[in-house]
């Protein structure tokens, strides 16, 4: 800052954000004037951050942080940055994730003023959900979107839009980065707020699974050997119980998982396992679930009397395997519903 | 430091001051006032500083770089016969402590380097259970603190359902994974000891210990706030995991250094049956003081989360009040008190936090508060800030030490670790074995050829004495060897030698009945 310079006020600060801001909207890149907008907001991003954060040995300023909020929402700032982050320099993009977030974090009492800011203006979250589409600005909208679902309010407003469906594309970006920081957004979406999380499973189940499996059948090693660990979680929660019980009584999903079990890489095939297991450990298999496995009981003994031999040291695992072959040995037309017996342990 | 000075002769014999008088380098050093040789060597105010360097240990940088030139001439003294000690000490010295040389044998073996599972060295013990030891040790891979239960197979085979409830709590421990859950990260056994060592994420200490030495034994609202919300995250996602952790008190919420608390104790833990819909238990083994009144009232079977749920409550009650909810002198007398489930709250406490507790504590399970009615109530989402007057709790010192933050334990052993390395003949054993102290000593002895009794003092002192980290190693080594044939001289060696330990309590050289010292190393 220079030595002579105003100090601006929150008031001020916010006001000539807007400005240039403005002036970026309204004359795009490259021009001389949207340079300058560019420069000018990068200064009163650092100068924003420093009241929140404090900066060198100074302590964030609280008052002139409550002020700055307050501006914030009376100028609709989250909103204009946010829109315009594209056009700003590298630098002041991840400034902005960072004030965004420390303004998002602001509480006071049980309120959540920025939370019930956002609320009011949910295009925020499907801006930020659209972020992923423009690699220049994906990870910082990751950044911020991730802050939001943390907040149930706004994790259920994502959930319950369309454009949460859009992650599905996004996962299977061909950008490895962006692609990763989308999974970690959805899984966050789909686990954060576990009793939300089961409401919007069971609620939208068709929906959300149908899609799932294209994830399950990706051509990317990554996405598929991903969405197998999430479903294995997703399936394991007690709190999706119901979920649970229904995909498991699916014939399709079984077909598909046991395929799974054959697939070239191990890691799949592990994780295959842990899904796999929790179909033939169910004591109430329904029954197409029981024809599948007694007609391939004797392949499926075999199968897996080889599998992952060498995992010798995972006590866990083989007590599991030893309790599936079991299992599946001792199943027997009509008394499918009963072997699942004395589960429990063996099972999770 | 004062009365020794105080004692200290005027004017120590110009001549012999340095190399004079037979060993007690520490000790007569350190008394007299500094002879030229000091100024030369040491820093200027050698005593204090190296009063520090002793307690601190290994601070790396200033401290440690006076007492190699400072213990110098020790190394270079003659053997003490031919010396006239006792024109030296003087009539001054009547107090001039001696130490038995039982006391310091007594502590060497604790002192031991030793390294088990390969990579854990091992440090101090952190408590005992019913179970097992808890020691401190360093993953000498990771470098991180860890904190490992070591149980014995027979004492756990004596205990009614031990090795099934150790075997549990392993596999229950193996699958999670979260934050505020004490993590697993090894197991392994010995099987010629018949040892299991369980090692698990370092925590500083536990909520308890806390609670016991806060002013009225509790936490600050703001504080408990921060505890109890982290309990729940943590509950919750046991929960969700299907596991009952039976066994909610203070007592097992561990924190780590970072202020993070994390669950522990799965003693007795239950895991329910994935396919069963209903979380129904039907037997407890926790702490009376916080079951349920289901429980209390020796219903036939409850459900395990509303059972933690209340624990959780009776665990937030006392730490906003420093007091249970329910009292009774006898476990019966206490049982029926919780079944009548009748309690007072103390008027003090804010009117939200008292609506959360009676919602958790409400007798019948059913219209007890949920976790997801808990994390939304107003109290759980409010945000309470530090007043800024207000003192935090902190952990108390560990027993008698004065280390408020609970330093590391292993560095000691770190310490002698090095040093001993620093040993001539030791570099053919290299890194020693892990096990097996007696090697250590049969080394020694095979390249020194002296008795092993006097054999081990010196390697102690060798272990001890930060000047072995000089590469004068073979010197060293056949001069302590002439040094030690007295048992006095074996004695003040022995001072010395504890010296550069960093230890809590104030350095051997200072005036002290050698039954203190003695005490001290039992306290280690």
């Amino acid at each position: 800052m220079p030595l002579f310079a105003k100090v601006k006020n929150p008031l001020e600060l916010v006001k000539s954000l807007r400005d240039y801001l403005l002036v970026l909207e309204q004359h795009g890149s490259g021009s001389k004037k949207a340079e300058k907008a560019v420069e000018e907001s990068s200064k009163i991003l650092q100068q924003i951050k420093s009241i929140l954060y404090g900066s060198g040995d100074h302590e964030p300023q609280t008052e002139l942080a409550a002020q700055l909020a307050q501006e914030f929402y009376n100028f609709d700032m989250p909103f204009h940055i946010i829109k315009n982050l594209a056009n700003l320099d590298f630098e002041a993009k991840k400034d902005v994730a960072q004030i965004f977030n420390n303004i998002l974090r602001r509480q006071i009492g049980v309120r959540s003023p920025t939370v019930e800011y956002i609320c009011t203006k949910s295009d925020i979250l499907f801006m930020l959900v659209r972020g992923y589409d423009n690699p220049d600005i994906a990870l910082n909208c990751g950044v911020m979107l991730r802050e939001c679902i943390k907040h149930e309010l706004l994790a259920k407003i994502v959930l319950e839009s369309e454009s949460f469906y859009s992650f599905y594309t996004y996962v299977e970006l061909s950008t490895f980065d962006i692609a990763s920081d989308a999974f970690s957004t959805f899984k966050e979406l789909l686990t954060r707020h576990k009793v939300l999380c089961a409401q919007f499973l069971e609620g939208s189940y068709d929906k959300v699974f149908d899609k799932y499996h294209v994830l399950l059948n990706s051509e990317n090693y990554v996405t598929r050997r991903q969405s197998l660990k999430l479903l294995g979680e997703l399936l394991l929660d007690r709190h999706n119980y119901t979920v649970m019980t229904r995909y498991i009584s699916n014939p399709e999903n079984l077909k598909m998982i046991m395929n799974m079990l054959r697939d070239k890489s191990r890691n799949i095939q592990f994780e295959a396992f842990h899904v796999f297991k929790v179909f033939v450990a169910n004591p109430n298999k329904a029954k197409p679930i029981q024809d599948i496995l007694l007609k391939n009981q004797e392949r499926l003994v075999d199968f897996l009397m080889k599998f992952h031999n060498d995992r010798t040291e995972d006590e866990q695992f083989n007590d599991e395997k030893q309790f599936l072959i079991k299992q599946i040995k001792e199943m027997s037309e009509g008394d499918g519903g009963k072997v699942g017996g004395a589960v429990g342990g063996a099972t999770s | 430091m004062a009365t020794a000075m105080m004692n200290t002769p005027p004017h120590p014999p110009s001549g012999g001051g340095r190399g004079g008088s037979g060993r007690g380098h520490g000790i007569t050093i350190d008394v007299s006032p500094p002879s030229p040789h000091d100024y030369i060597h040491s820093s200027p105010q050698p005593h204090s500083s190296r009063d520090r360097d002793y307690t601190s240990g290994m601070s790396p940088g200033s401290g440690d770089l006076p007492s190699p030139f400072f213990n110098h001439p020790q190394l270079i003294e003659s053997p003490i016969p031919e010396e006239p000690g006792e024109d030296h000490f003087g009539d001054d010295f009547t107090d001039f402590p001696r130490y038995d040389s039982r006391d310091i044998v007594y502590e060497e073996p604790q002192r031991q380097a030793k390294i088990v599972g390969e990579r854990y060295l091992k440090g101090d013990l952190l408590g005992v259970g019913a179970y097992s030891k808890v020691r401190e040790m360093l993953d000498c891979v990771t470098l991180c603190r860890r904190a490992v239960k070591i149980m014995k197979q027979r004492r756990l085979s004596r205990i009614l359902n031990g090795e099934e409830n150790v075997r549990r709590e392993i596999k229950i421990l193996k699958k999670l994974n979260h934050r505020n859950v004490i993590k697993l990260l090894d197991v392994f056994s010995d099987d010629n000891k018949q040892k299991l060592y369980i090692v698990l994420e370092y925590c500083v200490g536990g909520l308890q210990e806390m609670l016991d030495k806060a002013p009225r034994n509790k936490f600050p609202i703001w504080q408990a706030h921060k505890y109890f919300v982290q309990l729940i995250e943590g509950l919750e996602y046991l929960h969700s995991c299907g596991i009952v952790h039976k066994d909610i008190k203070p007592g097992n919420l561990l924190l780590t250094t970072d202020d993070v608390v994390k669950i522990s104790d799965f003693g007795v833990a239950e895991e329910l049956d994935r396919f069963s819909q209903s979380d129904r238990c039907c037997n407890f083994q926790g702490s009376p003081a916080f079951q349920s009144p289901e429980i209390a009232s020796g219903q036939d079977n409850w459900s395990g989360f509303k059972a933690d749920i209340w624990a959780s409550g009776v665990t937030l009650y006392h730490f906003t009040t420093g007091k249970f909810p329910f009292e009774g002198e006898s476990v019966y007398k206490l049982f029926a008190v919780i079944s009548q489930c009748t309690y007072t709250l103390p008027p003090e406490l804010p009117p939200v936090l008292q609506d959360l507790i009676r919602g958790m504590l409400l007798k019948d399970p059913d219209k007890r508060l949920d976790i997801e009615q808990i994390r939304r109530h107003t109290w759980f989402i409010s945000k309470h800030s530090k007043p800024l007057k207000e003192e935090l709790v902190r952990f108390p010192p560990y027993q008698d030490s004065k280390d408020r933050y609970r330093g590391s334990t292993v560095i000691p052993y770190l310490e002698s670790f090095y040093n001993y390395e620093g040993v001539a003949g030791l570099e053919a054993t290299g890194r020693w074995d892990s096990q097996d102290e007696e090697a250590l000593f049969d080394t020694q002895e095979s390249s020194t050829g002296i008795p092993s009794a006097t054999q081990s003092l010196a390697s102690v002192s060798h272990e001890r004495s930060l000047d072995t980290i000089a590469s004068r190693k073979s010197r060293v080594h056949s001069q302590e060897n002439v040094l030690f044939p007295t048992s006095k001289s074996v004695d003040e060696l022995g001072v010395t030698a504890i010296g550069p330990i960093p230890s809590p309590k104030p350095p051997k050289k200072r005036r002290g009945s050698k039954r203190r010292i003695s005490e001290q190393c039992t306290h280690q």
